[in-house]
């Protein structure tokens, strides 16, 4: 009876979720924004240089690493949106000492932040130098992508632009799948390089040979290794935007009350009926769904970059990077698809950059405002919330600018800093709070507003032991790298 | 900033972009031009990106 329903729907505190696993995947919506927003560099080049010139056998760095970090502390993230109404930032402060955590993660990303989004910058440079035929300096080219980049982040235009990118990014994938399948090496030796955890191989002697144009690849295996790991499926900030989308999506669970900038309310667990209580289980297994299909779609594509180098740059022995960064890539799809294809492959090459660069120049500058506001409450008082975003857009490109400019014709160089930091660093230091905020914060916030059998159905299991195994990696590869790089250990 | 356009009038332009594609792939294809069929791979997924906003947009 449609009274009877009505009646239902509004004394539910949560929306309706969907009751089957195959409903739950159209509500998949965060997860394709964070696949999306997550292929850029690691993909197109950190992978690519991986399997070029170390060969199949180094397989299981990327893909275990989009698992590990899609699965573990990304998952969790998301979850605790899901959960707590609330983004990730106000997860940290949670913690002890508490609005201390926010503090320095705001902090920490303004530096990790100009260095990516300079990074990509910097790439996007030398594929629009190279698009337009070398027709002026490559550093004029560098700042005007990246002041056009910039416009576009203050103005708002990304929303008239996504259409285009997506278009873009989705023929690019397409074709490099299939690239990858034409060129695909035997099963065997995938499935070997797969799960050859933890094997760790050297390059290829012609990899390492400085030459014109060309960015080689260290000696030392952990330096090229550690940036893959980090930036495979995005960095520490894909993690907090993440939470930031569910939060958006407005949809699942508590994330109904929520928006980013602003703690959650978990006092409506009070107020939930036994039904909202099956809705948010379904929820959970929603998000799981989510999660899930951003870190399938990540593994395929990550993996057929990786595959692409391996099978067609290697044995041409072509390794990108440096000023022949986008005509090395031009060249790993007309081995195959003939010349009249290079056009179209430097554009996607641009786009697949180029939409990263956008989407970090908008998107960081709301992390560092939403640990601003830790430091200083009532800033939004002051200024409003779009003018102080547009202040601080305008400050981290400043300094993106600089690393961009510096970083020109050596792009890889810079990627594999900001790659560390962003990704094997703060990581590392995501997992661990994200697993003292899941064992040790969450179940005492949640017993006091839920009863303790609702509070154990809805604490995750296998994400923090995957987050675990996740953190312990990559503080093992992270300290190993900075050991080496200090010159404490050989 | 949003495309002041009706509901109907976006999936005509995303289906429209869908057959455009289509053709070209295949016109690409039947003559050797790679390139064509590129830009209809391009043209289709265009069409695709439009019909994931119209899902995802509430109401």
């Amino acid at each position: 009876m449609p009274n009877d329903s009505e009646a239902k729907s509004s004394r539910s505190v949560i929306p309706p979720a969907p009751r089957s696993w195959l409903t739950a995947l159209a509500f998949a919506g965060p997860g394709v924004v964070w696949a999306a927003e997550a292929i850029g560099s690691g993909e197109l080049i950190l992978s690519t240089r991986l399997g070029t010139a170390f060969g199949m056998m180094l397989l299981w760095v990327p893909t275990w690493a989009v698992i590990l970090k899609n699965l573990g502390p990304g998952y969790l993230h998301g979850r605790w949106a899901l959960t707590f109404g609330e983004g990730a930032m106000d997860m940290y402060a949670k913690i002890p000492p508490r609005r201390a955590w926010p503090i320095i993660f705001g902090i920490l990303h303004i530096l990790a932040g100009a260095m990516s989004i300079g990074a990509l910058a910097a790439s996007v440079g030398v594929v629009a130098y190279t698009l337009s035929g070398k027709a002026g300096p490559l550093e004029a080219f560098t700042g005007g992508m990246y002041i056009l980049t910039l416009i576009i982040a203050i103005v708002g235009l990304y929303v008239l632009l996504e259409v285009i990118f997506m278009g873009m990014m989705a023929s690019m994938v397409i074709l490099t799948v299939v690239l990858a399948a034409l060129a695909a090496p035997s099963i065997s030796e995938i499935l070997t390089g797969t799960f050859a955890i933890g094997f760790i191989t050297r390059p290829a002697d012609w990899a390492t040979v400085r030459a014109p144009g060309v960015e080689p690849v260290a000696v030392d295996p952990l330096v090229t290794i550690l940036p893959v790991l980090a930036w495979a499926a995005g960095g520490s900030a894909s993690h907090i935007w993440y939470s930031y989308w569910v939060v958006g999506s407005k949809y699942m669970g508590l994330a109904r009350y929520g928006e980013w900038g602003k703690p959650g309310d978990i006092s409506k667990y009070k107020e939930f009926t036994p039904e909202d209580w099956g809705n948010m289980r379904w929820w959970i297994r929603t998000q799981i769904i989510d999660a899930l299909l951003a870190c399938v779609l990540t593994v395929f594509i990550i993996d057929a970059f990786f595959i692409a180098g391996y099978s067609i740059l290697a044995p041409r022995q072509l390794l990108p990077g440096g000023v022949r960064l986008a005509e090395v890539i031009g060249e790993m799809y007309t081995a195959y698809l003939g010349p009249r294809a290079l056009f179209f492959v430097l554009v996607g090459s641009l786009f697949i950059l180029w939409s990263t660069n956008i989407s970090q120049t908008v998107g960081w500058p709301i992390i560092v405002m939403d640990g601003l506001r830790y430091i200083y409450p009532k800033i939004t008082e002051k200024i409003s919330t779009s003018a102080l975003r547009r202040i601080i857009t305008v400050l981290m490109g400043a300094w993106a600018l600089a690393w961009a400019l510096g970083y020109a014709r050596a792009p890889v160089e810079l990627i594999t800093w900001a790659a560390i930091f962003d990704g094997a660093l703060l990581v590392s230091l995501q997992g661990i709070l994200s697993i003292v905020a899941w064992i040790y914060i969450a179940p005492r916030e949640l017993v006091k507003v839920a009863p303790k059998e609702r509070v154990k159905e809805i604490i995750p299991r296998a994400p923090i032991i995957i987050n675990l195994v996740c953190s312990i990696l990559y503080i093992y590869f992270t300290a190993w790298w900075a050991g080496r790089t200090l010159g404490l250990i050989r | 900033m949003s495309l002041a356009v009706p509901k109907n009038w976006r999936r005509n332009i995303a289906l429209a972009l869908g057959a455009i594609g289509i053709i070209m792939i295949v016109a690409g294809v039947a003559t050797g031009y790679i390139d064509v069929s590129l830009w209809g791979v391009f043209a289709a997924m265009m069409g695709q990106a439009i019909m994931l906003q119209e899902r995802k947009r509430p109401g």
